[in-house]
């Protein structure tokens, strides 16, 4: 193998995958995909450092789940090339992330104690760790596949707890150095805004951010509540981007109130982002909207976290369902009011994260849910009630929910001296001149790179989409980041990028075999009477024992967890997490196709018991076990760590069987032989061979038989039928001695399956591709059984090994220089002769009607100048499908004309 | 009606849009016929009834060209019905016409009539007014009456016992003289050679015994698999009145139903038989 | 109607890669065929025209088997798509005509299924076996 590797005039394709063959002997185009290593191999010298910190821990398949392999890894070590692999997959929940944060990745470092290195990494992707780790509606949490096991992983908590943890003692980061000379102006500090202004100052870009109010943050710093995002932890983020060299201009709106204009902007700057936000509040549109006691959440929420004083009454309507909504109702009870929520959908309906509406109960909130208000009563200009009618639910509208429908003559009546209305917000776009605004009143860009149709403004977050959550507007100001990068370098802004994500449920990830059931974590709440009267945080965050306890519930379903650990610890910077598939055409005379067998799984024969078992082993799982580099170093010991003392090997386990396999599948007797003795010779176990036939076919095979024999190994002849595991965990091997005529049995401490060879389970996509037959077991089909064996019926396409039939080494070798003895025939020739059966128009007859054009499989005919057709001979394979699709008999397949096969089916009736 | 086609045909031959107009005249014994116009004074021979039943769309065809001087006229215009107008696609889906060099003057069809005034029996199974493709539409589309079940005749055939439909079918066959009438009618036999008289095919003798005619006729059949739009011209034309048309429409038929409901000349689509559908893998129908 | 001592013909059309190579491989196996089953060997299915099928039934055969590779696995990817319509559609003109459908059947074999060649042929010989000689008039002298 080493030699293969090192010669000058083979190349291997590692890693990779034949994905198309066209074309025929001596003129074969096969397009090849190559898997992304994200290790390069040119670098990499195989010194295997980076395993040493990764995380993440798998079955290793060379090792057949005897041993563990870390995500990063060489499969086995003497593999050529020596490179190493990082197994990656795609994980629903970085997936389903707006943002794509590397949820797996922090997680990992979180549960192995890395919280410096955990924060660290979600900074790479976003400055609000703290933040979304606080108000995220974390939709990844929907599609973590832990929740086939129980529940989901706390994953939002998780990330808080890695800000709470590592972010308050971190010093601030150094300025990073510019660049590139062009200037960016953000409008809006809010999410979006400030997200856009984080990648491009981080890229070296100069940034300044317009914010018209006094603080900065946006909806995170005016909208939400301190109970649930406490102010000290938004700053403290905000001053940390700031840090980095973004200028945040506060007071200072666009095209109002002596601001600048965006025409200013775009004369002063390289590029504009929008981010605006959507500040306005929707009207009821009800008569009393105007009474003083009625106000809009918006207003409200924004001057209570501006510090502002805020009158509301004693007994308040919170009017709608979403977030702002609970925001607005949570706050008014801690303000000492008596709180009523009005929602004309039922809960199931309510926008808002469940977890807050749940919250809000807990505190003492009420909800009349299913009605909706149709006037304000007042009285001398104050607020006294507000007039109600119950409401149904109709068909399912635009959004999917179903729609609410007014109950005629159900109007009722509730007392209330304020009402709180909640019910949507817009942007506010007036002051933005010449921008496009879409029907629903939102600025009009590409949802994929946030270009505007004006030349060099981006815009983004709510004031794009409409209210949203906050890793929207995250994704939203990260993803204009990377267009403005672009826009400004010249690039184009889709080329190869990914817009859109794999969906969580077509990623399939499979539950690691004996995963148990450990409950979710829920992090510790402030006691219901604190909450009421403060406006302190609510959720306690998780204490050390408990994210480590929730982090070690991950499945990693990504494999690596992208925490990039290894890309630190690689001297040689070999390690490209970024790395994308290839496709590589070749071309070639000759293929040879050696895809091996698949080692017969006998869980598919449970009278083996395998898998009940860690002591019932395949032949494959025994011969790792006596590798020097396997598990246990060599030593042959049970699973409980003793040298057995009884060991029984069943033969033709999977072969010989008409319920798996009917072939023999020949070097099993072989090895069950080796396996005896290294039994004997290594413990002198007694050993237990339960054969039908023994088959020593080759050279000296009779003669080891003989010496195993001879070892004290005793025979019995009679296959071994049923292995049942004893409450002690012994074995008893039950059989039937054909030579004695009875049933037998062995109680054994160890059982070894003589597992057989069969076709691989994708043997039917290997064979179209390459245009195989496969015999009846499964296995490829040779030219001939007996006189071909190693060419196919597609010429220049010749078969090596076990991909054929079940043969041991020296016949896998003897084969395998047989087909390159038939490739090198054709190739010292240097030339190929190709079938002549191709077909031939009649000119004269043909009427140019096109049939056998379109019933050609291989597009090999046209229709000529004179409207004539022709065929391409190059292209034709000599099916005839044109011949019997022509009705004037004008197009005929050389060797199989209508004259020919006429006089065949006259000849074979006479 | 008439007078719009005239009027159009005289306008297209003046202009020299088109060398000839073929359309309708009726004939010296008082039947009506195809007429070919080469001249603008000529277009009052021209005629449109409800015994205007023959499909000039074989007339576009290279075998069967109007000629002047000898020469095949590179242009020209033709009165097309409905059912003419789904051979008409045929060809042009098979490119045996041109669209660019023909003129197509569509007619709202009334609907043909039988020499005693009763409609033709193909007539009452049509719901087809205006043609689907055309250049100018002349006339007004009549009502559409309620059609009759298309299928009656060949379903009488299917339900008979298995040995009386083969004694049926070599009594009828069995009168065929070989004459050609029906291929020569027909839009979509323009097969330059036809394979029945092609001296070095073995297929079918040109003998005038019932095997070899019974080969003929079921591999016409065959050959318009797909391609027939049940226009009956063989069965009109044949000397004999051999029911052609109940073998064509059987394979119509067959094709429709086992090949999504597939309909010759109703869309660019060409015959299924020489493409691949979806959904193939899953036809039972092999044995 | 089955005629003491009766050998039905039948001509096979076998497709080159799967149907021919599954004769093939039958024979290998010395597994036991029907004598009665008169081999034309084409390079697909799809070569099979209804010339061909009328030829051998007007020309003395008593059946007709067509015989390909199963759809999907087409040595030329979709040749016996062509045939899967074909066929079906002229037994069912045949048998409108008067001719008893078992006399045709297209069915698919792999070049690895011998058993399933010997089966076919054994069934379909037995079918036609069943129905008696096919009686048509001048039938020999074509």
């Amino acid at each position: 193998m080493m030699d293969a590797g090192r010669h000058p005039n083979i190349e291997l394709l590692s890693y990779s995958e034949v994905v198309d063959v066209q074309g025929y002997v001596g003129n074969f185009q096969v397009r090849v995909k190559k898997k992304p290593r994200y290790i390069d191999l040119e670098k990499c010298t195989g010194c295997g450092e980076c395993v040493k910190e990764c995380p993440v821990e798998v079955d290793s398949e060379f090792e057949v789940g005897l041993t563990k392999r870390k995500a990063i890894y060489r499969p086995f070590a003497q593999a050529i090339p020596p490179a190493f692999v990082i197994d990656k997959r795609p994980s629903p929940c970085k997936s389903t992330c707006p943002a794509h944060i590397p949820v797996q990745g922090y997680i990992a470092l979180i549960g192995q104690g890395k919280y410096d290195k955990a924060l660290a990494l979600i900074r790479e992707t976003t400055a609000f760790v703290g933040t979304l780790g606080r108000v995220c509606h974390h939709p990844c949490e929907l599609e973590c596949k832990r929740k086939d096991v129980e529940a989901p992983l706390a994953i939002c908590a998780l990330k808080r707890f890695a800000y709470d943890v590592a972010a308050p003692t971190a010093p601030p980061p150094a300025p990073v150095e510019r660049v590139y000379g062009e200037k960016v102006a953000v409008v809006g500090a809010g999410p979006a805004g400030l997200s856009a202004a984080y990648d491009l100052v981080r890229m070296g870009y100069g940034v300044t951010v317009y914010e018209a109010l006094p603080v900065a943050g946006g909806m995170l710093a005016v909208g939400i509540p301190a109970y649930r995002l406490p102010k000290d932890v938004l700053q403290q983020e905000i001053d940390y981007i700031k840090a980095l060299g973004v200028e945040i201009k506060l007071n200072t709106p666009i095209g109002r109130d002596g601001g600048p204009t965006l025409e200013d902007l775009r004369r002063d700057y390289d590029a504009v982002f929008l981010a605006v936000g959507a500040h306005r509040s929707r009207q009821l549109n009800i008569p009393g909207e105007d009474l003083p006691g009625v106000i809009h959440s918006t207003d409200f929420l924004r001057a209570l976290n501006l510090g502002q004083e805020v009158k509301i009454g004693q007994r308040v309507a919170v009017i709608g369902g979403g977030n702002a909504a609970i925001d607005a109702a949570r706050s008014a009870l801690r303000l000492g009011s008596q709180v009523t929520i009005v929602y004309r959908r039922s809960r199931a309906e309510m926008p808002a994260i469940p977890a807050e509406v749940d919250a809000a109960e807990e505190e003492g909130i009420a909800f009349h849910f299913l009605a909706t208000p149709v006037r304000i009563l007042s009285k001398d200009g104050r607020v006294t009630a507000m007039e109600c009618i119950r409401m149904e639910l109709g068909e399912p509208d635009e959004s999917g929910r179903r729609r609410p429908i007014p109950v005629p003559g159900s109007e009722f009546t509730i007392e209330v001296d304020t009402v709180i209305v909640s019910i949507g917000q817009q942007p506010d776009l007036a002051p933005l001149a010449g921008v496009e605004v879409t029907g629903w009143g939102t600025l009009t860009a590409d949802p994929d790179t946030m270009a505007t149709p004006v030349e060099g403004v981006f815009a983004g977050g709510d004031a794009v989409t409409g209210p949203a959550s906050a890793v929207w507007a995250v994704a939203a100001g990260k993803r204009a980041a990377e267009s403005i990068h672009r826009y400004l370098r010249g690039l184009d802004l889709h080329q190869g990028r990914v817009f859109e994500w794999p969906k969580a449920a077509d990623i399939q990830v499979e539950i690691p075999a004996g995963t148990e059931k450990a409950a979710r974590r829920e992090m510790a709440a402030l006691p219901i009477a604190e909450r009421k009267s403060t406006f302190k945080e609510v959720e306690l965050g998780f204490t050390e024992e408990e994210a480590r306890a929730e982090a070690a519930r991950c499945l990693s379903c990504a494999v690596c967890s992208e925490c990039l650990e290894c890309v630190s610890l690689c001297e040689a910077k070999a390690i490209d997490h970024n790395m994308r598939e290839e496709f590589v055409d070749l071309e070639v005379g000759t293929i040879i196709v050696a895809t091996g067998f698949a080692d017969f799984d006998p869980t598919r024969l449970p009278q083996y018991s395998y898998g009940r078992s860690p002591n019932i082993l395949t032949g494959m799982e025994f011969e790792r076990l006596t590798s020097a580099g396997g598990p246990t170093g060599g030593e042959i010991l049970t699973a409980e760590g003793k040298v057995p003392e009884r060991v029984a090997i069943i033969h033709c386990v999977g072969s010989r069987d008409v319920n798996a396999n009917r072939h023999c599948s020949r070097v099993c007797c072989m090895y069950a032989l080796k396996h005896a003795h290294l039994v004997r010779d290594m413990t002198g176990a007694e050993v237990y061979e339960f054969y039908m036939d023994m088959r020593t076919f080759g050279k000296g095979y009779e003669e080891f038989y003989e010496r195993v024999q001879e070892d004290g190994v005793i025979f019995v002849r009679g296959r071994g039928t049923e292995v049942r595991v004893r409450d002690d965990g012994k074995l008893v091997v039950r059989a039937e001695d054909t030579n004695l005529g009875r049933p037998v049995s062995a109680t054994v401490d160890m059982v070894i399956l003589g597992t057989g060879m069969e076709a691989r389970p994708d043997a039917d996509q290997v064979a179209r591709l390459f245009g195989l037959g496969r015999t009846e077991d499964g296995f490829f089909a040779e030219a001939h059984p007996k006189l071909r064996p190693v060419e196919t019926n597609t010429e220049g396409v010749f078969l090596a090994g076990t991909c054929q039939g079940p043969r041991d080494v020296p016949d896998t070798v003897a084969h395998a220089s047989a087909a390159a003895a038939q490739a090198l025939a054709l190739m010292s020739k240097g030339v190929v002769t190709i079938s002549p059966t191709v077909s031939h128009v009649l000119t004269r007859f043909c009427t140019g009607c096109g049939k056998c054009v379109l019933a050609c499989p291989y597009n090999a005919i046209t229709l000529n100048s004179d409207g004539k057709a022709e065929v391409n001979a190059a292209l034709c394979k000599g099916c005839g499908t044109c011949a019997a699709a022509c009705p004037s008999d004008a197009i005929v397949p050389l060797h199989f004309t209508d004259d020919q096969l006429v006089a065949q089916i006259v000849g074979v009736l006479q | 009606m008439i007078e719009d086609i005239r009027a159009l045909a005289r306008e297209l031959l003046e202009k020299g849009a088109v060398e000839c107009v073929i359309g309708y005249e009726v004939g010296p014994t008082g039947r009506v016929r195809p007429a070919f116009v080469y001249e603008p004074g000529e277009v009052e021979r021209l005629i449109f009834d409800g015994r205007c039943d023959q499909n000039l769309v074989t007339y576009l065809t290279r075998r069967n060209k109007p000629r002047k001087k000898g020469e095949e006229v590179p242009t020209t215009a033709v009165v097309v019905k409905p059912c003419d107008a789904r051979s008409l696609r045929v060809l042009l889906n098979e490119h045996q016409v041109q669209r660019d060099k023909v003129y197509i003057i569509g007619v709202a069809c009334p609907g043909m009539q039988n020499a005693d005034g009763t409609p033709e029996l193909r007539c009452t199974r049509c719901d087809q007014r205006v043609p689907l493709l055309y250049d100018a539409l002349c006339g007004e589309p009549p009502e559409v009456p309620t059609v009759r079940d298309a299928y009656e005749d060949v379903q009488q055939i299917e339900a008979l016992p298995l040995e009386e439909r083969l004694a049926y079918w070599l009594g009828e066959l069995d009168r065929c003289i070989r004459c050609y009438a029906c291929r020569q009618a027909c839009p979509t036999c323009f097969c330059s050679v036809c394979e029945a008289e092609r001296d070095d095919s073995l297929w079918v003798g040109i003998a005038d015994r019932i095997p070899e005619k019974a080969f003929f006729h079921i591999i016409r059949a065959f050959h318009q698999a797909g391609r027939c739009t049940e226009c009956n011209a063989c069965e009109a034309v044949c000397p004999m009145g051999i029911p052609l048309s109940l073998i064509n429409r059987k394979i119509a038929k067959d094709v429709a139903q086992m090949m999504g409901g597939y309909r010759a000349g109703e869309s660019d689509e060409p015959t299924p038989l020489v493409t691949m559908l979806t959904g193939e893998e899953a036809i039972d129908e092999i044995h | 109607m089955s005629g003491d001592g009766f050998e039905p013909r039948i001509v096979a059309f076998l497709c080159n890669w799967c149907s021919y190579a599954g004769a093939d491989t039958a024979g290998v196996s010395r597994l036991e065929l029907p004598p009665n089953i008169l081999p034309v060997r084409v390079m697909c299915s799809g070569r099979v025209s209804a010339e061909m099928v009328l030829k051998a039934l007007l020309s003395g055969a008593d059946g007709v088997l067509v015989l390909g590779c199963h759809i999907g696995d087409c040595h030329y990817g979709s040749g016996n798509h062509r045939t899967v319509k074909r066929i079906p559609l002229l037994r069912r003109l045949m048998t409108y005509m008067g001719i008893e459908p078992d006399r045709l059947r297209l069915d698919w074999v792999s070049g690895a299924e011998a058993g399933r060649f010997a089966k076919i042929t054994t069934e379909f010989v037995e079918a036609v076996r069943a129905l008696g000689p096919l009686s048509l008039p001048l039938r020999e002298e074509l």
